[in-house]
């Protein structure tokens, strides 16, 4: 055998090979240490976006000092009200990897159906932030679809007035099948009425009103207050 | 004129791609929310450096064995596979200069991919394709660059590896 047909015979086995039965272990492996490894490779470049970033940062520092204070508050009435107040067990997990092509948005996290996970469970982002729930479950990972995944939809309710509406997953998720009369404003907060997750998580605000398209429902697009490529760790519900 | 695949070229290829896989998985480089394909550009671009079709796709495969989102071998990383070696069999069918052949190459082998992996992303999100292609084809720019120094002998077997 010629050292070419060898090599390629190699790469072929490996590729198989690592996937089939290493698969896992291998990610966790180079999941970690990609994560330390891809943010010391990011570094410069993080570097010189912070410092362009860091005046408007201070700037709404301040704002989100003010916002802390009220949502406290906030969290307090909703927790006399929601199944946050019966206290819904909740695992911290760290991320590992994401999905590496732009068309899905998934993630994949350090705990699988070893440490009991199960398929259907919310995942949120500092406890109280829907993020989206875990889709497929293997001995030590599981994999999550966030709701920036085109294929995400979640029932939601807008505002103090509970309208109803359906979360639609996308690089910008969208709020659809909001009936024609209801009256909703950007700031209006949006939160989980889906039966996977406990009622009342918060998943963002409304942005901004779409242009009307001819359709008999009204459309917003959502502000999500966390940058979703940056998260270290989430919060699993279990259910 | 091909040369042979020296060690320590073969190690710095294989760090560049292992660290691609790394940065790739990891979300660190997403502007706008969109992450480049750095392992499919940086393979792109060594496909003008490698004259030896099987080196290629060693590399190829080692690189799709670790790309993947979970477990086991996926359509997306099958698909990944097929196109870069595609890539591999057009590039020296383009009369043109090898650097705008690889950038038409990385922008064709983005929008297959997701051709035939996702044709529905296309539709819904041909910005986000857009920028992607964008992002690839600065990557591709500058290894094909960075490998024009590394492979300054002509493009590559593996006669005496």
């Amino acid at each position: 055998m010629s050292q070419r047909k060898f090599f390629i015979i190699l790469g072929i086995l490996f590729f198989m090979t690592a996937g089939l039965f290493f698969g896992e272990r291998v990610q966790i492996v180079v999941g970690r240490t990609g994560q330390k490894i891809g943010s010391m490779l990011a570094s410069p470049l993080l570097i010189v976006t912070s410092v362009s970033r860091s005046q408007s940062l201070r700037e709404t520092a301040d704002t989100l000092t003010v916002e802390n204070e009220a949502l406290k508050g906030e969290i307090k009435a909703l927790q006399k009200t929601s199944l946050l107040a019966r206290g819904p067990q909740i695992r911290e997990t760290r991320v590992f990897s994401s999905y590496p092509f732009n068309h899905r948005n998934l993630l994949m996290i350090d705990r699988g159906v070893d440490e009991g996970f199960k398929t259907g469970w919310g995942v949120a982002v500092e406890r109280s932030l829907l993020l989206g729930k875990i889709i497929e479950v293997f001995p030590h990972t599981s994999r999550v679809q966030t709701i920036f995944d085109a294929d995400m939809t979640l029932p939601v309710k807008i505002g103090a007035q509970k309208i109803d509406a359906l979360l639609v997953g996308g690089r910008i998720p969208q709020l659809t099948l909001i009936e024609k009369d209801a009256s909703i404003f950007p700031g209006d907060e949006v939160y989980s009425s889906g039966s996977n997750f406990p009622y009342g998580l918060r998943v963002g605000e409304v942005l901004e009103l779409l242009p009307e398209s001819g359709s008999a429902f009204q459309e917003a697009s959502l502000k999500i207050p966390y940058d979703a490529g940056n998260l270290d760790t989430v919060f699993v519900f279990i259910l | 004129m091909t040369t042979s695949v020296s060690a320590p070229r073969l190690i710095i290829v294989l760090g560049i791609l292992v660290s691609a896989v790394f940065l790739q998985g990891s979300s660190q480089l997403s502007w706008f929310g969109i992450r480049p394909n750095i392992s499919l550009s940086i393979l792109t671009a060594l496909a003008f450096m490698f004259s030896d079709f099987f080196v290629y796709a060693a590399l190829v495969f080692i690189t799709a064995a670790f790309v993947g989102p979970a477990p086991g071998f996926s359509f997306e990383e099958l698909i990944f596979v097929l196109v870069l070696c595609a890539l591999f069999f057009v590039r020296d069918r383009l009369s043109i200069r090898p650097l705008f052949a690889a950038v038409l190459l990385v922008v064709c082998g983005t929008f297959i991919f997701y051709l035939v992996v996702d044709p529905g992303f296309i539709a819904a999100d041909f910005i986000a394709v857009l920028i992607e292609m964008f992002y690839n084809t600065l990557i591709t720019l500058i290894f094909y660059m960075v490998f024009k120094r590394i492979f300054s002998h002509g493009k590559t077997s593996l006669t005496a590896f």
